[in-house]
């Protein structure tokens, strides 16, 4: 009896150690093998700063639009089960893409909330994105040899904008089809933006050809190409070294080590702490300063703190979802235009500005402000190096007296737009004429 | 850490609970709720929860998804009679019938009410989202569908009484004369309804009908002062709505209540009065559908001085008196080859005994006002248009074009001797007719002196008018002290244009049609139009009156004096006006 069961526990221990290679116990050994035995996890270091999991440091916001990025890719799966991109009109007299909506909303299981899902956390990752750019900015995260992976990043966020856009058109309502339509207008403004605008939309105006090839750029081209740049994206700060940080964190309240979890040191050299020597991936010398002690294990803490941002954002969205509807209209009619006719929010602080001068507020300052962003990095970089001010950046620092300046503008670039989308979504009627949000007409800019 | 695991734990479970929250609402779907209740009232016990979809042929090779009654699941069913929406029983539609003909589990709901056949939920299924185009018609408005498989262009249908009320107002109070709706009329006055219904909403029908200007913001469209009963308006919404080209039977499928309409339309053969007083007030006449309705848009007074009908074009008790039989006929016929902007419809399909019926009515009317009393005589004959404040803003005013004259103190000071003559032979071109066939010289005198008073009762001051006689081109005693002593020459129209185009189309527009871009901020009366034929043609439009007019502006009015021009530039812009209107030029 007792070799029978001897013989289980063999075959359970052959059979658990194929799946997980590790125990759970509490070894610095352990704590390092489940972190890169676990493909998911081991994008993540072993070890991480102290500063790293504090609330403060990144407020979780990069990682939020990581999370949205996976919920739309699962949710959006889902909603192509059904989806079908054709403007063929069907038995009902109804757009067959439209019509497929309506099946969502009605009798498809469980579809009207995967579809609310999907609409919220789209317009959740656009949020997101421009929040998670302003805190790394206000941080001076984008510097310290980080400077390229602010590029990335602001590629990502013009393709998470554009991953947007093209989705808005599919549900071929009313409010999809003036929506884009109204954008596409905008980019004939641009030199060179009508030819733009006729590879995309694949004929003189938005029908069936813009349909389908929104259809493929939003399910196929662009969440490969986010994909891609998004690995580029993380795999750039684990060899930048994590997280940005001041050199100096000793002075810095943080949360104490007891809150890691305790580390059994089941080593022969009880006293050597051999692990913390293979810490080396980056720098001149081997971190032998005051640095080590403030690396922790990524395991547990870590992970449960992703995992809880994770599940936050889930239940959010689901709660959302549950109360909220997304938007839908009559079905597209390029006849009848709806008045006001609005783009998407994120595209309003345009229209607004090309409500005043098509090109200057269409292609100039939107041209100005895109470029200048994404550079932004060098454009300081350049100006330091010119001016021979050789500063002292403090990468990781919130408002870093230093600067001042930068950040002072870059604010007021936010509140520039963001008071131009306020103006565009709830101050626009009928004709782009100002009213108040209490007379607001519904239609557009949903 | 362990804080860590709880908040943790805590969030799985809000995650899980609102998950399930949305799935807990797809499996209780209000559907089903609703067909759970109807049996349980009807005692069923082993009835089946499901969606109960109907599919509704349309000729054209489509359905039309119809999803109601998985809600509205007793709709058919005589022994839901009693009971609550959604689940009671539909009331009779044909009365009178033992067996209701209409058969839901066949056409579905749809078909007559509109909405969203498609959605399982209340909100969606009766379309009462943004944009929907078809947001559902609740009871008896449905019948504005019994057009889709009925063919109901003449002959009633049993059942169909609100539409059929909506399609007698139509005639009756001459909708038909500026809208078209084929097989009924054919004019081009106002929008077409033969597709309304497919085009419009009922409440955008509704709204447009009492208030035109709702929706489309410069609708000329008069405010009918019958328009105020809900029952009227919600019928005539009824008709139009059920105005669409998209049927779902053709003539040869369409079921029972389909008639063949009778071969042709009787028309009136031989003219009489009674004829023509049936085409006046719109209605039937001896088995002819109704051709007329003046009455909805011109008042007249019966012999004792009563004013009836509408205050939207003049009154018409003098009219054939003032203006004579063939000006009335032709003016019926079209209405612009007398007054060139004038908003009557033209009846021209009218026959000549029908013409003759008209006229012969008119010349009944024979009210007069018995009295020399200034004041009495501008209340009967002039305060409908010229309004009781002398300020040209009469009850018909606003459908007038041009305008009637106000007389500000300014005005009456420079053109009182012209008075007796527009009095007598009134202003072509315009709706000031021949007064001199109604009234008498002393009349006028006593009309015009009354005028002169008020006008002039509350005059700030004295205004006196220059002269400025016409210069004759050639004349060396009139050089053009402007030009640097040049001798003027006969206007050319071609610089007249020129001169037109730069000092001129802000107000009268670049057609010359008074329409410019300032012409609606102006105040009463507004800018002339320079096309109008009949008014530049008559004797007193001289060119010394064009001259002065251009030259020292019309006091009373915008049209302000240009003595910055040149007397040849003004000379050419006159040459520019009479080379417009031309009795061959086209206008």
């Amino acid at each position: 009896m007792n070799e029978l069961i001897a013989m289980a526990r063999e075959f359970g221990n052959k059979l658990y150690y194929s799946i997980f290679r590790h125990r759970f116990d509490n070894t610095g050994l352990t704590k390092s093998k489940i972190m890169f035995s676990n493909v998911l996890l081991h994008i993540q270091p072993v070890k991480i700063h102290k500063r790293s999991v504090k609330f403060k440091t990144t407020m979780g916001l990069g990682l939020i639009t990581f999370y949205l990025f996976l919920v739309l890719t699962l949710t959006g799966i889902l909603l192509m089960f059904h989806y079908v991109p054709s403007t063929a009109i069907g038995p009902d007299g109804l757009p067959d893409a439209y019509s497929r909506m309506l099946n969502l909303r009605s009798n498809v299981f469980w579809g009207g909330f995967i579809r609310n899902m999907h609409r919220w956390a789209a317009h959740g990752m656009v949020a997101f994105v421009a929040l998670h750019m302003l805190r790394v900015y206000l941080s001076g995260a984008h510097r310290g040899g980080r400077e390229f992976n602010w590029v990335v990043g602001c590629i990502l966020g013009l393709l998470t904008v554009f991953l947007s856009y093209t989705g808005y058109l599919l549900p071929w309502d009313q409010l999809a089809f003036w929506g884009v339509k109204v954008g596409t207008e905008i980019a004939k403004i641009a030199p060179g933006g009508a030819i733009i605008r006729g590879i995309l939309l694949g004929d003189a105006d938005v029908g069936g050809e813009a349909l389908i090839r929104f259809y493929v750029l939003h399910v196929a081209v662009l969440p490969a190409v986010m994909g891609f740049l998004i690995a580029v994206h993380f795999f750039r700060i684990r060899k930048d070294g994590g997280l940005a940080r001041p050199a100096d964190t000793s002075k810095e309240k943080q949360i104490p080590d007891e809150e890691f979890g305790t580390v059994k040191n089941n080593s022969v050299f009880k006293a050597a702490r051999s692990y913390k020597l293979v810490e080396i991936v980056k720098g001149k010398e081997p971190k032998v300063n005051e640095e080590v002690d403030q690396m922790m294990f990524a395991w547990p803490k870590l992970i449960v703190r992703e995992v809880m941002v994770l599940l936050g954002l889930v239940a959010f969205l689901s709660l959302v979802s549950v109360f909220f509807d997304a938007p839908l209209e009559g079905p597209a009619d390029p006849n009848h235009p709806t008045n006001p006719s609005k783009a998407p929010w994120y595209f309003l602080g345009l229209q607004e500005l090309v409500s005043y001068h098509g090109f200057i507020g269409g292609i100039v300052i939107p041209g100005i402000l895109a470029g200048g962003v994404m550079v932004l990095p060098y454009i300081e970089i350049f100006l330091e190096s010119f001016s021979r001010t050789y500063r002292k950046n403090i990468p990781g620092v919130w408002f870093a007296r230093e600067r001042n300046l930068e950040n002072a503008l870059f604010i007021c670039m936010y509140l520039f737009m963001l008071a131009l989308i306020i103006i565009g979504v709830y101050f626009r009627g009928e004709n782009w004429s100002i009213v108040y949000p209490w007379e607001h007409v519904a239609g557009g800019g949903h | 850490m362990i804080k860590d695991y709880r908040v943790m734990l805590a969030l799985a479970l809000a995650g899980f609970v609102l998950l399930a929250l949305s799935l807990a609402r797809q499996m209780q779907p209000e559907w089903a709720k609703h067909q759970k209740a109807y049996y349980k009232q009807l005692d069923t016990a082993d009835a089946v929860v499901e969606i109960k979809q109907v599919n509704v042929n349309a000729p054209q090779g489509g359905i039309v998804v119809d999803r109601c009654q998985s809600c509205h699941v007793g709709a058919s069913n005589p022994d839901a009679q009693g009971f609550g929406q959604p689940i009671a029983a539909h009331p009779p539609i044909v009365p009178g019938l033992e067996k209701d003909p209409h058969d839901f589990g066949k056409m579905g709901c749809a078909v007559c009410h509109d909405g969203n056949g498609r959605a399982l939920e209340k909100h969606d299924a009766h379309g009462e989202y943004h944009g929907w185009p078809h947001p559902l018609l609740a009871g008896k408005t449905a019948q504005a569908n019994c057009n889709r498989c009925h063919a109901m262009e003449s002959g009633t249908l049993a059942g169909a009484e609100v539409y059929e009320k909506g399609r007698e107002l139509f005639l009756e109070k001459a909708c038909w004369g500026c809208h078209t709706i084929a097989g009924i009329s054919t004019t081009s006055q106002a929008p077409e309804l033969t597709d309304a219904g497919g085009k419009f909403t009922f409440e955008y029908l509704e709204e447009s009908i009492v208030e035109p200007s709702a929706n489309i913001k410069n609708s000329k469209m008069p405010r009918f002062d019958w328009v105020h009963e809900t029952e009227t308006v919600e019928a005539l919404a009824t008709y139009l709505k059920g105005q669409q080209k998209n049927r779902l039977r053709s003539a040869d499928s369409a079921p029972i209540g389909y008639q063949k309409p009778p071969s042709i339309e009787q028309r009136i053969a031989s003219p009489s009065v009674d004829a023509g007083r049936a085409l006046f007030a719109g209605v039937a006449y001896e088995g002819s559908i109704s051709r007329g309705g003046c009455i909805n848009c011109h008042a007249f007074r019966n012999g004792d001085g009563d004013l009836a009908g509408g205050q939207i074009g003049p009154e018409l008790t003098w009219s054939l008196r003032a203006r004579g039989r063939t000006y009335i006929k032709e003016h019926i016929l079209n209405s612009r080859s007398h007054v060139a902007d004038s908003i009557m419809p033209s009846f021209k399909d009218y026959n000549d005994a029908e013409l003759e019926s008209l006229v012969a009515y008119l010349s009944t009317f024979d009210y007069k006002a018995d009295s020399d009393d200034g004041a009495k005589l501008y209340d009967t004959y002039c305060l409908s248009c010229h309004g009781e404040n002398l300020d040209g803003k009469g009850a018909v005013s606003t459908m007038l074009d041009p305008l009637p004259r106000a007389f500000r103190y300014q005005f009456v000071e420079s053109y009182e001797t012209r008075f007796k003559e527009s009095i007598r032979n009134g202003i072509k071109g315009t709706a000031m007719p021949m007064w001199k066939n109604v009234l008498d010289d002393k009349e006028i005198d006593a009309l015009i002196a009354y005028i002169k008073e008020r006008s002039l009762a509350g005059a700030p001051r004295h205004f006196t008018r220059l002269e400025a006689p016409l210069p004759r081109p050639g004349d060396p005693e009139r050089v053009d002290f402007k030009g640097k002593g040049l001798e003027l020459e006969a206007g050319d129209p071609a610089r007249g244009g020129e001169a037109y185009q730069a000092n001129c189309t802000a107000c009268h527009g670049k057609l010359g049609n008074g329409k410019g871009p300032n012409a609606y901020l102006l105040e009463h009366p507004l800018p002339r139009n320079l096309l109008n034929k009949e008014f530049f043609n008559q004797p007193a439009v001289t060119d010394e009156r064009l001259y002065q007019s251009i030259l020292l502006g019309v006091p009373g009015t915008p049209m302000p004096a240009h003595d910055h021009l040149r007397d040849q530039t003004i000379l050419d812009i006159i040459a520019f006006i009479r080379a417009n209107t031309t009795e061959e030029s086209v206008q």
